[in-house]
């Protein structure tokens, strides 16, 4: 077998040395690059979670506004149509007492302290409906609760209300959240759904919390309205993305409305 | 041309590492890039000695103290940027090893006129490590922050580029034929050229930068 000459290996031993910087070279630029690119997606990542932090806040903060004044609303309308109505009724009562004719006179009396009775009962009940301060205090469920009672005192609806289940610790800010959204479908179903009935179950398994609404009403094309530009299902989707709650619409024209917000917890 | 390669490439490179830590500001971070400053400024004038000194003798003694210098610099830089406890301990347990190290070829094996080529790889391989320590560090703590308007990152990725690719040259370099050496030698000086660009260009583009906002 032929020799190699020394030169050929000492040429080859350099080519072979060029070859494997070129090589290192090219990974240093790979690791340089790689790093910029994770670096630049990081950054990108942490930028939307502010956004969508500062967007939380400022849809929590605008949330807070408007369940107070609904509420305030809600007080002037109690204080006119109801409360105002149960003081007349005393004044009337108490101006017309006659103490000459004893039997009448007690039968005012207590017609009067019974109307006491019940206007001490509504402010109690009206007090407690302060601002979104309410659904901290009182809790989310009994929050809704109202809003279902309220709606049967109209006497337009039957409304019932459901809770399976005990109810999960919920943050307060996602608790007003919630809220905010139940009031807007119950509205929406007010609104516009012609319905009788209307449904409300709180439902809580191990790891979710689901809030579900349905109406016999006239129903919509649910895929064609979220499309369009209608704010309140909007609002509705984007208040559920908000607090990582998952929203399902279905209804067909004719056949009801069914809403699910649900939670994991 | 490869006589400049060669010679004087290697200098100017260190040179131009000078100038962009003047111009990075470096009094804002002494313990930080005051470190380095002092390094290349120690770094052109070895360098200059040992590539225009005739003979082979001041060359040698020169490049052992060289690389010993380097690491001694360059542990001190990354401990003061790196944050991880775990990897400022290996940093000085690296620092002790070349102390040793350095301590033998002086002292008991007398190899300082010589080329001690796996010493140099050694501290080639140290800065690495040390660079790619930096990588993780920047990778675990993101902000906000645009990467390319820290010095730091323009510098260390300079680093990993030139200690990086030209491992295999200092390695090997005792190997290669002497006809060969100073092309070996001008590659290298090209890589470091090229990595000490970068570091001014990112020192310059970062102060016109923060002249615009």
């Amino acid at each position: 077998m032929d020799k190699i000459p020394t030169e050929i290996l000492l040429v080859s031993g350099v080519t072979s040395i060029l070859i494997i910087t070129i090589f290192l070279l090219v990974i240093a630029t790979g690791i340089i690059m790689l790093v910029l690119v994770y670096q630049k997606r990081q950054v990108q990542y942490l930028s939307e979670k502010e956004q969508l932090k500062v967007q939380f806040e400022k849809e929590l903060f605008q949330s807070q506004i408007e369940i107070q004044e609904q509420t305030l609303r809600h007080i002037s309308r109690e204080l006119h149509d109801n409360l105002g109505q149960v003081a007349s009724l005393i004044k009337i009562n108490l101006n017309t007492l006659q103490l000459a004719d004893t039997e009448k006179a007690s039968e005012k009396i207590e017609d009067t302290k019974h109307l006491t009775r019940q206007l001490i009962a509504d402010i109690k009940a009206l007090s407690v409906s302060m601002g979104s301060d309410r659904i901290v205090q009182t809790g989310l469920a009994k929050a809704i609760e109202t809003e279902v009672e309220r709606l049967n005192k109209t006497g337009e609806f039957t409304a019932t209300y459901v809770l399976q289940g005990a109810m999960p610790d919920i943050d307060n800010d996602k608790a007003v959240i919630l809220y905010r959204m139940a009031q807007e479908i119950i509205n929406n179903m007010i609104k516009h759904s012609k319905a009788k009935q209307i449904n409300v179950l709180l439902q809580v398994s191990e790891n979710l919390f689901t809030l579900a609404f349905s109406d016999d009403g006239v129903g919509f094309n649910a895929a064609k309205k979220i499309n369009d530009s209608g704010a309140g299902l909007r609002n509705l989707t984007s208040r559920a993305l908000l607090i990582n709650a998952q929203l399902t619409i279905r209804s067909t024209a004719e056949n009801g409305t069914n809403i699910t917000i649900e939670l994991p917890v | 041309m490869l006589q400049f390669l060669k010679d004087a490439l290697e200098p100017l490179s260190y040179l131009i590492y000078t100038i962009a830590f003047f111009i990075s500001g470096y009094r804002k971070q002494p313990d930080k890039r005051g470190v380095l400053l002092v390094y290349y400024i120690i770094a052109t004038i070895l360098i200059s000695i040992a590539c225009y000194t005739p003979g082979d003798l001041i060359n040698r003694i020169a490049y052992n103290c060289f690389f010993f210098i380097t690491t001694c610099f360059f542990s001190c830089y990354f401990n003061s940027i790196l944050i991880n406890k775990i990897q400022k301990k290996i940093i000085t347990l690296v620092f002790l090893i070349h102390l040793i190290l350095f301590i033998k070829i002086c002292l008991v094996s007398h190899q300082l006129y010589e080329i001690n080529n796996y010493f140099y790889a050694f501290t080639y391989l140290t800065i690495v490590v040390y660079a790619l320590f930096y990588f993780v560090n920047v990778l675990s703590n993101v902000n906000e922050l645009n990467i390319l308007h820290r010095f730091d990152f323009w510098l260390v990725s300079g680093y990993l580029l030139y200690f990086l690719s030209c491992f295999f040259i200092i390695l090997f370099y005792d190997n290669v034929e002497i006809k060969q050496r100073a092309l070996v030698w001008s590659i290298q000086n090209i890589i470091l050229f090229i990595s000490s660009v970068s570091a001014l260009s990112g020192a310059l583009w970062i102060k016109s930068q923060q002249k615009y906002f």
